[in-house]
């Protein structure tokens, strides 16, 4: 959230004088140059550091390499070498760089992108010699929101601290350059709006909101007080659960509970370590079996489930086996037309039925848990019977795995309450179970009878109802009784309303979305 | 003077964070030091030199002369030829 006057930044490189210097003037453009390396490589190098700081590694090795760049002693030489033939610094440095850029460009593809480095970096270091080290953001000397067609990581580098309220760009997404360096600068950004910029140019004022992702042009004085208001609130809110992010969550009496991610694919798992998770609560496996014509084999599970088991080394993770139903089709696998998929035949009823398809997954988690901390889970568990028969399953396939030869890890199992029939008879399923993993999305379109997708029935799509709570309490008193740990990975373990609730009910782990991770931690620590 | 040869071992080959870690690694030793690449010779201390120079499993030599030479081709050559940085 933000709201100030629009600033937008003059376009197009400079391009230096034609002037020759004399032979008089070389040591001192000599000096002017080394000077102007040694200022961008320093702003540079802050800028990376900045990412870092914020958690964007990558972005900031970007950083690093330009500060090498900058300081390259092949340029630095080249470039003294046209000084001394009195060309001037600003020139020499745009024409060293384009004979780099140039043979990078013409290699491959890979290397095309870094000739746009070159010509970045040495672009900065010939504004600089010109003085326009802040080049275009020169004359951004009030705290405004930025309105441009594109920004590159350069220019957003040479914003003078806290003169960008906001970014508004026509290109960019969610993932690219701008949108990573707003978020490391603690700025909302809107980008990609397209040619709706065009109108927005001339406005005076902007206010933009980076969550919801608009941004309004000259807005009236009831809006900028709105925003105003919110933006105070946000910031406030960003700073506090900034502290709690790397807490571990008490309660007053001293409860400890655990604040652990949901994770939909392997590629989420740093971000969420970033943001504060003690472990994964449920790592949805349906990602590997998206969008595509055949089955993932056994190798590429195996690589997923451990790419994740690292990046959380001792934390556990808990893998949970596929669940789909008649909503998705699988090859080979034999699924008919369901009038109700999701009373049908999925989860643990279809990986139970197709060992085609549930050993090869039960054979790389066993695999990859030799690689980390992994748990196995089982969705859609009805009765104990298939819990029984889902743990013969896994223990055949240890027993073939250990007589090929290969190295496997222990691995708990545990079921997913998710169907009122697994709350009921808890009691009975817990002296089978490692854990339990109460999956409230589910449970409450079970218990309710109410479909999840379906917009009218909003009202029955809540966890705080006394039908569910009563099995959640069930479930829990069933856990605490056996001595097995008790989770909620739906989304009422995110929301703060819920969160006093379930751990009143005997709740003992949170898993979530990983940007509730802090509140979520904060609202523990407040009870 | 010592030299080394080994395989490039980064999956884009020479370039990037493991080219900006190369050289930072390489600027830490007083002695020149070269890449060989064939009937090519760079200066190791220069990424505009060693981007682009060669792919992940091509053979390059790494060359150096002065009083940390042993050292900095050993180091360097093992760092170039890790597949992880």
């Amino acid at each position: 959230m933000a709201v100030g006057p629009a600033f937008v930044p003059a376009t197009g490189t400079p391009e230096p004088e034609r002037r020759r210097i004399t032979q008089s003037e070389v040591e001192s453009e000599l000096q002017r140059f080394r000077d102007a390396v040694r200022a961008v490589a320093g702003r540079l190098s802050e800028t990376g550091e900045r990412l870092r700081a914020s958690g964007s590694e990558e972005e900031a090795c970007i950083f690093e390499f330009h500060v090498e760049m900058a300081e390259d002693p092949e340029l630095a030489s080249a470039v003294e070498e046209r000084i001394g033939t009195l060309e001037s610094p600003e020139a020499a440095v745009l024409a060293v760089g384009e004979e780099y850029a140039a043979e990078l460009a013409s290699k491959d593809q890979y290397m095309a992108a870094r000739a746009d480095d070159v010509r970045d970096v040495t672009g900065q270091i010939s504004a600089e010699l010109m003085g326009r080290g802040a080049s275009a953001f020169k004359t951004l000397e009030t705290p405004s929101v930025v309105l441009a067609r594109s920004l590159a990581p350069s220019d957003t580098a040479r914003i003078k601290e806290g003169m960008a309220l906001g970014f508004v760009t026509a290109e960019g997404s969610r993932t690219s350059h701008v949108s990573i360096m707003a978020r490391s600068m603690g700025i909302p950004a809107v980008v990609g709006v397209g040619a709706a910029l065009e109108g927005a140019l001339d406005a005076e004022d902007v206010a933009l909101d980076g969550s919801e992702g608009y941004a309004i042009a000259d807005p009236d004085e009831d809006t900028v007080a709105e925003f105003q208001k919110k933006s105070v609130a946000l910031a406030e809110e960003r700073a506090v659960l900034e502290e709690y992010r790397h807490v571990e969550a008490i309660t007053s009496e001293g409860r400890r509970i655990e604040v652990a991610a949901n994770l939909g694919s392997a590629s989420e798992a740093e971000d969420a370590l970033q943001r504060g998770a003690e472990g994964v609560g449920l790592f949805r496996t349906e990602f590997l079996f998206m969008e595509r014509d055949d089955l993932p084999s056994e190798d590429e599970q195996y690589e997923a489930y451990s790419a994740v088991a690292r990046t959380f080394g001792e934390k556990p993770v808990i893998v949970r086996t596929l669940d789909v139903g008649g909503d998705k089709d699988l090859p080979g696998v034999g699924q008919a037309h369901e009038e109700n998929p999701f009373l049908g035949w999925r989860g643990i009823r279809m990986s139970l039925d197709t060992p085609r398809l549930f050993k090869p997954q039960l054979r790389a988690i066993l695999r990859a848990a030799a690689n980390g901390h992994l748990k196995v889970m089982f969705p859609m568990v009805a009765d104990v019977r298939e819990l029984e028969a889902a743990k013969a399953m896994l223990q055949e396939c240890r027993r073939e795995l250990e007589s090929e030869g290969k190295t496997v890890g222990e691995v708990e199992t545990g079921v997913m309450i998710e169907t009122p029939a697994a709350a009921i008879c808890a009691a009975e399923l817990a002296k089978e179970s490692a854990f339990f993993s109460i999956g409230t999305n589910d449970l409450v379109q079970y218990t309710l009878a109410a479909d999840r997708g379906n917009e009218r029935l909003r009202r029955l799509q809540n966890a705080d109802h006394p039908a569910v709570l009563a099995l959640i309490r069930q479930t829990c008193e069933a856990a605490n009784a056996a001595g097995i740990p008790v989770g909620v990975c739906g989304e009422a373990a995110g929301e703060p309303e819920m969160i006093p609730k379930l751990i009143a009910l005997g709740v003992t782990e949170l898993s979530m979305g990983a940007p509730s991770i802090p509140r979520a931690k904060k609202v523990v620590s407040g009870l | 003077m010592a030299e080394r040869e080994t395989t490039v071992g980064p999956e884009e080959g020479i370039h990037g964070r493991p080219a900006a870690q190369f050289i930072k690694a390489a600027k830490r030793f007083s002695s020149q030091v070269v890449i060989v690449k064939g009937d090519r010779e760079v200066n190791a201390k220069s990424v505009l030199k060693i981007t682009g120079l060669a792919r992940k499993g091509e053979k390059i030599t790494i060359r150096a002369e002065g009083e940390d030479a042993e050292q900095a081709v050993e180091t360097l050559a093992e760092l170039i030829s890790a597949d992880e940085h």
